[in-house]
């Protein structure tokens, strides 16, 4: 009796596939629930197998020896005028009996033993006819579409929608050998089960029929069934798997059910019957074995029930869990923070802060950022580190990274996807998720709100609490994150995301104030203000990005995290946003982190680009210094990997390699295996970001240091020439 | 637009897709007009590109060429013959497909060698030597040692190499056509270049005639040697990649040049128009970019532009470029290609 | 509008499969005992052909029209609410069922009511704190999910029931006091049924709640990892806020899987009714098989199935007013 937690998931179909990864598939068993799960199937299916050779009666056979007290009915005998009349009192558990006998005296351990194998092989051979057919069913369903789909659909839904037992029963009713045919029995339950599997694995395949790799297979020229049986049913097996468990479960359940009616068969009956738990249960039952307190008889086969059901759900969670690792996270965190001896908060929608080993926020060396001071700084990052996990297996997303974000300026965060520039924005408001730890760094907020309630001066972000950083978020940085529909709350209106904004941020506010400031800032963006009463799915993407930054600005916040707001849309689209953009930063005055891999893109947007790679910073420079004048080999790579919009076509490199993993960067510099002008030391050892000799330009790159020979191509001469008018220069030497 | 005759064509392509109006059962269907009206010609050792913003019907475009789906209307000539009903393998031999993302487009169940070894066995091409193939396909698509790929699974390989993994699968039936279908998009940026390099140099070596779909309208003017520009499912302007982009004839390609990062530009950029492309649904009558054009003139509105040569090779569909009187006259009735729109818009 | 009637249309058509499977089952199935009685009564000797054509008559089996003439007439008479007439009880069906139903609906509405909002609250608590001490429940409910509803019935019979042997707190037995009230509408009558119901509707809701627990923890789980919670935070909304956002959410699947729910409930309630000799609709088909009353077993499936879809269209209901995106194609 269970509903299948597996398949209530929606079906994933973003991320990785929830195929049959051969390491993620080994890492399955290791999972205690699914150990202790297989244990418990494990023990049963042994016993259903040598069951009969251990049970020490036989189920059937009435024990004389110890045959029992008779017990007078009450009303009869004595002077009630009625002739006396007994019943047998079963016995109690004793070593001769361990479980007890039934009330006609047989021992209930054995028929415990004797039942299991009929259950266990109707619950199997019930869900393998379901999942047989299930699969038939599902798969064609998904694979072929159109017109099959929607009739096997309407054919599955129409037996989900009749309830299970009650055609159960009838069926087994009115089939006459389903007293003495356990795969009569099988079958019939098989029918009513089959459905739910067949919808679930027909979502799939469909998910499946759509990704590229099956197009792929159709394109090079392979048959129908080559392609159900090689491309798609291999990536279903988790799925099956789960399915197959869970419907060995119903199957059991429903066995049980039928039994306990009297509908499967009794082993005295005739034709016979085999024993199984729901029998033992029915005779219990029937013989008063509740009113009389004699639970070692009946107690056991229902606990066998419930137990073998755990075992096997126990199994599907780990299954559930290999499909869906976001449901594994949850676990393994709280464990492995544990067992490296770290207390996390359990305050959600905080990032833990650990500062382990010494430095931690002292090792930042001011001198880097004296030599600018155009604009008072605003977000102040220094030696940020952050870990996705705990101890040996965490993975350092983030290291020791400075960054100044300064009063009314757009400061460009750029870097390859991994990079961790999401890491390093949302770690400097503790806006990460568990595994994600703070482990070294400081942040600082200097505070100067231009409206409302927040609170001014310096705040230490990393030792805020919670309630000091809810008034911070949003009223004084906020967030656009790339993807407008999922950051958007599908289930209510745009308006309704304004309002309970504004209702937290300005209480003072009335309901229609609200509403007006809401349309006024939806307008802002140039949406009519009607679109409140629209939800998100109603928009266009377009539409939503404008919504999403509507709505970081409806506080007048000081600084706005910007991650890859345009990545998702067309370029028509984006160049709009970030006018929009851009000219509500002249207006308002807001500090911009913007973050993206588009290198060419910031070069025209930026005040400063900050250039990370593999979870460092490399280099930091004005906008134009940076493109005219890249001092990085990779900043220097990075901008030839944009073809130019004129002149001559000339080939170009790119970068050769990949981005490194970073479970296992390399030693020394993390870029040396793919740059160009790597040296011995480069392999060895890592370097510091800091200014070079002479120049107020900043990177982490041993060309510069200790007199190297600088290549031409990283020697161009920093002009400072700005790209476009002079109001955007940044740099007083 | 070349001499000779183009190893595939597609020529007046339509495809409508019906999609249903809600979920109900008996909802009204209505068409999405993704492609209409589309010709293009892949010619061998030339990369052809098609731009467009998003829902442009780039895809549908490629996936007609690769016969994955069939057109209402217009025909798909190979060596100028009618290409084969269906999508017979012959077929399959001589046009290859690259899917856009190199994480969905290999089955995370199979090892590379499958990938591989599949399309070689489907046409026969392997002569019972697979592995010497195989690797021959590796390293012609610069993965090397290739020995250590095959026994590898999809997930253990990068982003890049996985794509070249799939652009082997695609090279393995020795194609003449190979269209790829934003084979760069989901990459990371560094890794970008070389994999077009690769398909510039497939083009050079093996004289493959290359599709190359992209909304990126700088890296189709690095690759392609053609640009075809495409908007709410027709074709607006093509021209040698460098004369499309250095002088863009149509309203739209300015549109999208002018909003294409550009750091090398000298002034802040002037959007050449606003606005979001229509809905496919119920596109807008005449010139399906007169609701967001700068320039758009009483005829756009009622009357669907001519291709119109503006140049050596290059052509647009606009109201522009035509010349003043004539485009009075079409007014009035009385150019040969309004019939056909008339006709046309009957269907 | 156009998903529910979408869905209407299937639950119309699961009516007409359940329909005539019961029509067909006692005809076509060879050997079913329907006809095995009618055999034996026309071959008993002692019986004769008015007696034969009684018998017929009783189990609603006829042999002397054709099948179609006897499913136009079976439908026909479906539609005037004429399920046919039970032997056992010697009354029409249709007015018996009228009669048990209400226990077993009221039963059903409150215990399905209860175990859906604490269990989605619970699962959606658990989903909240996770990785703390919380997580002990998952074992729990895991353990409960799998225990037959009839066994947990027997448990709280023999702990808490007055035909048990130990607390003897609440009674067990039958659906009122039958020795000592009147039905009616008098005061003792009432306390009596909201007495007799504790236990069952105790059973129903704990047996069921597991279910929504996990499957509310998983989709809570599951959507917190959504930007749009990542979101809220950042907004600063307070934690209630947040839940709610992710709770909401992740009720959608929750619901829309109501179909498996309900279906797994009225199953087992079917069978607590008969450990706790409720007199609903469910120990009345566990006493008609015994009886081999036919006609009233058909009766109660189709009945049963009726009920069940009425639920499911429910659902529907709540998860297009829950569902912006349902809505608007609906
Ligand atoms: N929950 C997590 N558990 C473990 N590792 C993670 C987790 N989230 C991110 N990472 C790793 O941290 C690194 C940095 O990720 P991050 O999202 O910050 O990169 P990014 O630069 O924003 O990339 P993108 O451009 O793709 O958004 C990546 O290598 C990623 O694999
Ligand atoms: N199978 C389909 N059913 C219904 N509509 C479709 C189908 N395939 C494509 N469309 C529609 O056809 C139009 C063109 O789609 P297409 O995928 O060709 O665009 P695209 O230019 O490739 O866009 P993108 O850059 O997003 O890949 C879109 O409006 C799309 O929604
Ligand atoms: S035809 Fe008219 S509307 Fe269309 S692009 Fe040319 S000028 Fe603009
Ligand atoms: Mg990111
Ligand atoms: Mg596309």
């Amino acid at each position: 009796m269970t509903i299948d937690s597996t398949t209530l998931a929606p079906a994933p179909l973003a991320g990785p596939t929830p195929g049959f990864h051969r390491a993620r598939a080994l890492r399955l068993p290791r999972s205690p629930k699914v150990i202790i799960g297989l244990g418990i199937v494990g023990v049963f299916g042994v016993i259903s197998v040598i069951g009969r050779w251990i049970e020490p009666y036989s189920p059937n056979a009435t024990d004389t020896q110890n045959w029992v007290q008779h017990v007078l009915v009450p009303g009869t005998g004595g002077d009630t005028g009625f002739p006396a009349s007994y019943y047998p009192l079963p016995l109690g558990p004793s070593a001769a009996h361990w479980l007890g006998t039934t009330v006609f005296a047989q021992d209930v351990w054995s028929q415990v033993l004797a039942s299991t194998q009929a259950t266990m092989f109707v619950g199997l051979v019930a869900a393998a006819i379901a999942t047989v057919l299930s699969i038939l069913f599902g798969v064609s369903a998904g694979y072929i579409g159109g017109g099959t789909d929607e009739g096997l659909s309407l054919v599955a839904n129409v037996f989900l929608a009749i309830p299970g037992l009650p055609l159960l029963i009838v069926l087994a009713d009115y089939v006459p050998s389903a007293g003495s045919s356990i795969v009569v029995v099988a079958a019939i339950i098989a029918i009513t089960t089959w459905a739910y599997t067949a919808r679930t694995l027909r979502a799939q395949t469909l998910s499946l029929r759509n990704r590229d790799f099956v197009e792929a297979s159709r394109v090079s020229g392979e048959g129908s069934w080559r392609i159900i049986l090689v491309e798609i049913l291999p990536n279903l097996i988790p799925i099956v798997a789960a399915s197959f468990l869970f419907t060995t479960l119903a199957a059991i359940a429903a066995y049980v059910a039928l039994a306990f009616l009297g509908l499967a068969g009794a082993p005295t009956g005739s034709p016979p019957g085999l024993w199984n738990w729901g029998e033992m249960l029915r005779e219990g039952f029937a013989n008063n074995a509740v009113r009389g307190g004699w639970w070692w008889w009946w107690a056991p086969p229902g606990i066998c029930v419930a137990v073998l059901g755990t075992g096997l759900a126990l199994i599907n969670f780990g299954i559930d869990e290999f499909i869906n690792p976001r449901l594994r996270t949850a676990g393994l965190t709280a464990k492995a923070a544990k067992k490296a001896g770290i207390k996390t908060s359990t305050t959600l929608g905080v990032t833990p802060v650990i500062r382990s080993g010494p430095g931690g926020g002292e090792r930042y060396a001011p001198s880097a950022s004296r030599t600018r001071e155009a604009a008072e700084p605003v977000l102040e990052i220094r030696g940020l580190s952050v870990d996705y996990g705990y101890g040996d297996e965490a993975v350092h997303a983030v290291r020791d990274c400075d960054l100044v974000l300064r009063r009314g300026r757009v400061l460009g965060l750029a870097g390859e996807s991994g990079s961790g520039k999401t890491t390093l924005a949302l770690a400097a408001i503790r806006l990460l998720r568990a595994p994600a730890v703070i482990t070294a760094g400081e942040v600082l907020f200097h505070s100067k709100p231009f409206s409302g309630d927040a609170p001014g001066g310096t705040i230490d972000m990393l030792a805020a609490g919670p309630q000091q950083l809810r008034s911070v978020r949003w009223s004084e940085i906020a967030v656009v994150l790339q993807s407008s529909l999922s950051a958007l709350n599908p289930v209510i209106t745009i308006g309704a995301q304004f309002d309970d904004l504004l209702r937290v941020h300005r209480p003072h506010l009335s309901d229609e104030e609200r509403w007006a400031r809401a349309g006024e800032l939806l307008d802002m963006v140039g949406i009519n203000a009607e679109r409140l009463r629209s939800h998100p799915h109603e928009l266009s993407g377009g539409m939503r990005q404008r919504a999403m930054i509507a709505m970081a600005l409806a506080l007048e916040p000081q600084v706005v995290i910007l991650d890859e707001p345009t990545t998702a849309l067309d370029v028509v689209t984006q160049r709009e946003i970030l006018e929009e953009l851009m000219g509500l930063r002249d207006r308002l005055g807001f500090a911009a982190l913007f973050i993206t891999h588009d290198l060419s893109l910031l070069v025209e947007l930026a005040d400063d680009i900050a250039v990370m790679y593999a979870g460092r910073l490399m280099e930091r420079a004005p906008a134009a210094s940076l493109f005219h004048a890249p001092r990085l080999p990779y900043t220097h790579g990075l901008l030839h990997c944009f073809p130019p919009m004129h002149g001559k076509r000339v080939p170009m490199e790119g970068i050769p390699g990949s981005p490194p993993d970073l479970r296992d960067l390399p030693s020394g510099c993390a870029f040396h295996p793919r740059c160009r002008w790597a040296m011995d030391r480069c392999k060895h050892d890592e370097p510091q970001l800091a200014a070079i000799d002479g120049s107020a330009r900043e990177v982490a790159c041993w060309l510069h240091r200790d007199g190297a020979q600088v290549p031409a191509e990283l020697a161009m001469p920093d002009t400072r020439t700005t790209l476009r008018e002079p109001v955007r220069q940044v740099i007083e030497p | 637009m070349s001499e000779a005759t183009p190893v595939l064509e597609g020529r007046n392509l339509t495809k409508y897709f019906w999609v249903r109006q809600g979920r109900s059962l008996f909802a009204r269907r209505a068409p999405v007009h993704a492609v209409d009206n589309v010709s293009i010609q892949l010619d061998a050792k030339k990369v052809t590109a098609v731009v467009g913003e998003s829902g442009a019907g780039k895809t549908t475009v490629a996936r007609l060429l690769a016969r994955i789906i069939r057109p209402d209307q217009g025909s798909v000539l190979l060596d100028g013959r009618p290409a084969p009903a269906g999508r017979p393998r012959s077929y399959a031999r001589q046009v290859q497909m690259v899917f856009q993302d190199p994480f969905a487009s290999l089955n995370p169940v199979h090892r590379i060698r499958h990938h591989l070894e599949r399309p070689l066995k489907i046409h026969h091409l392997a002569n019972g030597n697979a592995d010497a193939v195989i690797g021959d396909l590796l390293r012609r698509v610069a993965l090397k040692p290739a020995e250590s790929f095959t026994s590898k699974f999809p997930h253990e390989l990068s982003g890049g190499q996985r794509q070249r993994v799939a652009i082997a699968r695609a090279l393995a039936v020795k194609p003449r056509v190979l269209i790829a279908d934003e084979p760069v998009s989901m990459l990371d940026v560094s890794i970008r270049l070389g994999v077009l390099n690769l398909l510039a140099d497939l083009r050079d070596r093996e004289n493959l005639a290359i599709l190359y779909v992209t909304h990126d309208i700088a890296s189709a003017r690095y690759l392609a040697d053609t640009i075809v520009v495409m908007y709410a499912g027709q074709l607006v302007e093509a021209a040698p990649s460098v004369s499309l982009t250095d002088n863009p004839a149509h309203p739209y390609t300015q549109l999208l040049l002018s909003a294409a990062p550009d750091p090398d530009r000298a002034q802040q950029p002037v959007l050449a128009g606003r606005g979001a492309p229509p809905s496919l649904l119920a596109p807008p009558s005449g010139c399906r970019f007169h609701p967001r054009c700068p320039y758009a003139m009483d005829v756009c509105k009622r009357k669907a532009p001519p291709s119109i040569a503006v140049g050596t090779d290059h052509i647009a569909a606009c109201w522009l470029h035509v010349d003043p009187a004539e485009r009075q006259a079409s007014e009035n009735g009385l150019v040969a290609s309004e019939s056909l729109e008339k006709e046309r818009q009957k269907r | 509008m156009g998903v529910i009637l979408r869905r209407l249309g299937v639950y119309l058509l699961a009516a007409w499969v359940a329909i005539t499977v019961s029509f067909l089952l006692p005809r076509v199935v060879p050997g079913n005992p329907v006809a095995g009685a009618v055999a034996r009564a026309s071959q008993s000797g002692n019986c004769n052909e008015l007696c034969v054509r009684a018998v017929e008559e009783q189990l609603g089996f006829n042999v002397h029209t054709s099948l179609w003439d006897q499913y136009v007439q079976y439908v026909g008479n479906l539609a005037h609410g004429d399920l046919g007439r039970s032997w056992s009880e010697n009354a029409p069906v249709g007015t018996l069922i009228l009669s048990y139903l209400p226990w077993t609906l009221v039963l059903l509405g409150i215990a399905t009511t209860i175990s859906f909002v604490a269990g989605s609250t619970l699962g959606t608590f658990i989903a909240w704190r996770r990785g703390s001490w919380t997580d002990w429940a998952i074992p729990f409910a895991t353990f409960f999910q799998a225990t037959p509803y009839f066994f947990l019935a027997l448990v709280i019979v023999l702990v808490f029931g007055q035909t048990g042997t130990m607390l003897k707190w609440f009674p067990s037995l039958f659906g009122y006091d039958i020795f000592s009230v009147t039905p009616g509408p008098n005061l003792p009558y009432i306390q009596s049924v909201v007495g007799h119901a504790i236990l069952p509707s105790v059973t129903v809701i704990l047996a069921s709640m597991a279910g929504f627990i996990l499957a509310m923890r998983n989709q809570v789980i599951t959507t917190m990892d959504e930007d749009f919670v990542l979101v809220a935070q950042a907004k600063g909304l307070p934690n209630r806020t947040v839940m709610w956002y992710a709770a909401r959410n992740a009720l959608l699947p929750v619901v829309s899987n109501f179909t498996i729910a309900i279906s797994l409930i009225v199953g087992g309630q079917i069978l607590v009714e008969i450990v706790f000799n409720y007199p609903g609709i469910g120990f009345h088909l566990f006493d008609a098989l015994s009886k081999l009353d036919y006609s009233l077993v058909q009766g109660i499936f189709v009945v049963i199935t009726l009920v069940v879809l009425a639920a499911n269209l429910i659902a529907d209901v709540i998860y297009v007013l829950i569902d912006p995106r349902a809505r608007q194609a609906a």
